[in-house]
């Protein structure tokens, strides 16, 4: 495993650990973005073309569209959507 | 200067639309008064925080000068832990029953919530460190990564390796594997995504009929497209070389890594994108969700009918009519190039009508 590979693996799991912690759900997808992004280079470097593009277009692409307009459908784009999730602390 | 105010007026009208699908009864132009003046008396009266209540200022205000009794139990939910600190004109309007009611009611509620909160952290807590440690020791009793003995290195994969490009005449192993050896599975996977689609017309159809005069306004955004420049230009350049990155990925899924799943993804997203820079009027001239679903209904259907060829004669020991072809030239692999195909528009047209049905969607 080249030094490459191994600060990816790293910085895919301080992604998948920091969503937890954010409180914004929009900083929240871009941060699961990056994810699929650091997933589809390690599946490149495990010699599975097919699955880097597939995870590159789903995960990055189609997941995030999909993501941003379920939120903004539910208004929570906006900052006073944030109050409010905070206040009743779901 | 001007783009800054019509931002403004469009974040307005759309709340307004929020409010009066809320309460059906209080026509749009009433419920929304984009004075300058209104606006700031609001701001005097409730000591809110600054940030975003320009809004939601204006919106009380026109609430309670149009209809109190109106005034949904959701809306007087969500905002009944704002009123006690700012006390809004709104609350105290109200008739005084009812505002016990509405002081007494979440409190109880909240502090049964807030337990009930701890509670559940520690048991979320507990449950996540334990299936960490549960995956953590699976992981380490799996084979190393590459090695000889791995399980997976079995003679079905090796069949697959060795025979595949004689029997499916795929260069792309993986494409042979799954339109050829496994396309039974991959049907599966469309007729998902198709059922999926089905569902969200039912689903979305019948509320679509409802508050038109609502949905007018915001029609005009969804028509336009955004009004970002940088994002329409980056998006126009981009758009065409997508789409013929989208359709190669289709076309070459039997030579080349991709295929019909990741190249229909390519192009699903990237009619999407046309749709959220340019709006609707540009993508309905190619892209309607009655003619989506048709494509996607006849792809699916054109799938089942050579695969259920190709099952037939396989398993009565037939010659099969489509020839296998020179490996490695476009036209090959029998009937994978034109499943590719097939499951390619049945992925893009299942992502973006899902897209435009839930962007004409009104709560």
């Amino acid at each position: 495993m080249t030094f490459f590979e191994i600060m990816l693996l790293l910085f895919l799991i301080a992604c998948a650990i920091s969503i937890f912690f954010i409180k914004r759900l929009v900083n929240a997808v871009v941060v699961f973005m990056s994810y699929s992004a650091i997933m589809a280079v390690l599946w490149l470097s495990l010699e599975s073309p097919d699955l880097a593009i597939t995870e590159a277009a789903v995960g990055c692409g189609i997941t995030t569209l999909l993501f941003i307009l379920a939120l903004k459908k539910v208004n929570a784009l906006k900052e006073d959507g944030e109050a409010d999730r905070d206040e009743h602390n779901i | 200067m001007s783009i800054i105010s019509e931002e403004g007026k469009k974040t307005l009208t759309s709340f307004s639309d929020w409010v009066s699908a809320n309460s059906p009864d209080i026509p749009a132009e009433v419920v929304y008064p984009p004075k300058k003046d209104d606006h700031g008396h609001g701001h005097d009266d409730h000591g809110h925080d600054d940030h975003g209540d320009a809004h939601c200022d204006a919106h009380e205000e026109a609430h309670e000068e149009a209809h109190e009794e109106l005034r949904s139990s959701a809306y007087e939910a969500l905002h009944a832990s704002d009123a006690p600190p700012a006390a809004p004109a709104a609350v105290t309007a109200q008739p005084k029953e009812k505002e016990t009611v509405t002081e007494e009611g979440p409190m109880t509620e909240r502090t049964f919530v807030r337990t009930l909160g701890a509670g559940y952290r520690l048991i979320a807590a507990v449950c996540g460190v334990l299936l960490a440690i549960i995956l953590l020791v699976t992981v380490a009793f799996l084979p190393r990564f590459g090695s000889a003995e791995n399980p997976a290195l079995n003679e079905v994969s090796r069949r697959y390796l060795e025979e595949g490009l004689t029997d499916t005449g795929a260069v792309n192993t993986v494409a042979g594997m799954i339109l050829d050896y496994r396309a039974f599975d991959t049907l599966g996977e469309s007729i998902v995504l198709f059922t999926a689609t089905v569902t969200v017309i039912f689903l979305l159809q019948q509320s679509r009929r409802k508050n038109d005069e609502a949905r007018a306004l915001e029609e005009e955004d969804l028509q336009q497209g955004v009004r970002s420049l940088p994002a329409r230009v980056v998006i126009g350049i981009a758009f065409p070389f997508a789409m013929l990155y989208g359709i190669y990925v289709v076309l070459n899924g039997h030579l080349s890594p991709g295929g019909g799943f990741s190249g229909g993804t390519i192009l699903g997203g990237t009619l999407i994108l046309a749709h959220l820079a340019f709006g609707e009027q540009y993508t309905q001239r190619f892209a309607t969700i009655t003619r989506c679903t048709g494509i996607l209904s006849v792809a699916l259907l054109v799938y089942m009918g050579l695969k259920s060829y190709s099952v037939l004669t396989g398993a009565n020991g037939m010659e099969s009519m489509v020839p296998l072809g020179t490996p490695g030239s476009i036209f090959s692999a029998g009937l994978i190039f034109p499943l590719n195909i097939c499951v390619g528009l049945v992925v893009a047209c299942t992502m973006f009508t899902l897209y435009s049905l839930f962007t004409k969607w009104k709560a």
